[in-house]
């Protein structure tokens, strides 16, 4: 049975052999020795520039590389920032409502603690309780502080080391 | 070798692929460059040495034989314009200074079997059947020898003969387009 397909495709196949074998029949660059040498000439030249050129930009990259890795090391170093130590000093008497046990209004109570406390205990309107001492070690370490009370935003008092009047105590 | 070996490997500037590319492909461009120089074959070898060498040197890895081909299509378009520019600046050039048309390798092709149709419609009427015996039939030399009372050789050079008539026949075509 013909198959139109098959037979279309057997025809066309047919016509190639017959065109190959007529065009073949003159010049034909397979075979051209003399032509084939300068292609492949020109194939090694073209591939050595490319190796050469692939290596030469591999190369300047690594020296860009090597160049920005360098350039921090080969600055001076850094003038270290000199922090000025802060320096210990009271509080400015308009932030703080200053308070001696010697000079306390009525407000104010001090409440008896241990003498082996270091520091001492007052009743305010604001606050009620044991004074913060850690809310500012250092203002702490200046002499006579034993600690101030308040909260934010409220008024602060700051208590110094007086002696305590007898008639707050009782 | 496959597509991908190959280009990669001319790119590497490895013999193999080389030899791979050119026994497989040079004869084809030819082909291709007879037809668009009109059967012009000083002009198609001229126009297929600049093609091979830019091939060569500016080939990029490819992995389809149809992207292989597209890719050496492109390059002797671009090779047959540069011929045909430079040919157009010097005037005592015996070579054309017409652009060439960009040419499908499928009308090349049409153009090509249409011409080999008329050159063995032009044979003698038993060189035609003896052509059409071997190539349409599938009879064998031998086979065909034995009906003309021949010798193979003598068949043969025959042959030969008229592949040479037919293939004078083509390009004197081409020529007349």
């Amino acid at each position: 049975m013909s198959d139109p397909l098959r037979d279309r495709c057997l025809e066309a196949l047919r016509r190639n052999a017959l065109l190959s074998g007529v065009l073949e029949e003159g010049y034909r660059p397979s075979e051209d020795a003399v032509l084939r040498e300068r292609i492949r000439a020109a194939m090694i030249g073209a591939a050595r520039q490319r190796r050469r050129r692939r290596f030469l930009l591999s190369a300047v990259s690594a020296a860009a590389l090597l160049a920005a890795l360098a350039i921090p090391s080969r600055g001076p170093l850094p003038t270290p920032r000199i922090v000025p130590a802060p320096s210990v000093k009271a509080a400015p008497p308009e932030a703080f409502l200053v308070v001696t046990t010697t000079a306390a209004a009525p407000l104010f109570e001090v409440v008896p603690t241990p003498s082996s406390w270091g520091f001492e205990v007052v009743h305010t309107a604001q606050l009620v309780g044991p004074l913060e001492r850690a809310r500012d070690e250092e203002l702490l370490a200046a002499g006579g502080v034993l600690g101030f009370a308040g909260h934010p935003g409220s008024p602060r008092k700051l208590i110094l080391a007086a002696p305590v009047p007898r008639r707050f105590l009782e | 070798m496959d597509v991908r070996a190959m280009t990669r490997g001319i790119r590497e500037g490895r013999e193999e692929a080389f030899d791979a590319f050119y026994s497989g492909h040079a004869d084809r461009m030819y082909r291709y460059l007879l037809v668009s120089t009109k059967g012009d074959e000083e002009r198609a070898r001229d126009v297929l040495q600049d093609a091979l060498l830019r091939v060569v040197r500016h080939l990029p890895p490819l992995d389809a034989p149809e992207d292989l081909w597209r890719y050496l299509t492109v390059i002797m378009r671009s090779a047959l314009v540069d011929q045909a520019r430079r040919a157009s600046r010097h005037p005592g050039s015996t070579l054309s200074g017409a652009e060439p048309a960009a040419e499908s390798e499928e009308r090349a092709g049409d153009r090509m079997f249409t011409l080999l149709h008329d050159a063995l419609a032009a044979l003698p009427a038993d060189d035609r059947r003896i052509v059409e015996e071997h190539y349409f039939r599938g009879s064998s030399q031998v086979e065909i020898a034995a009906r003309i009372e021949s010798s193979l050789k003598g068949l043969a050079m025959r042959f030969s003969r008229l592949r040479r008539r037919m293939r004078e026949y083509i390009l004197e075509g081409l020529r007349r387009e």
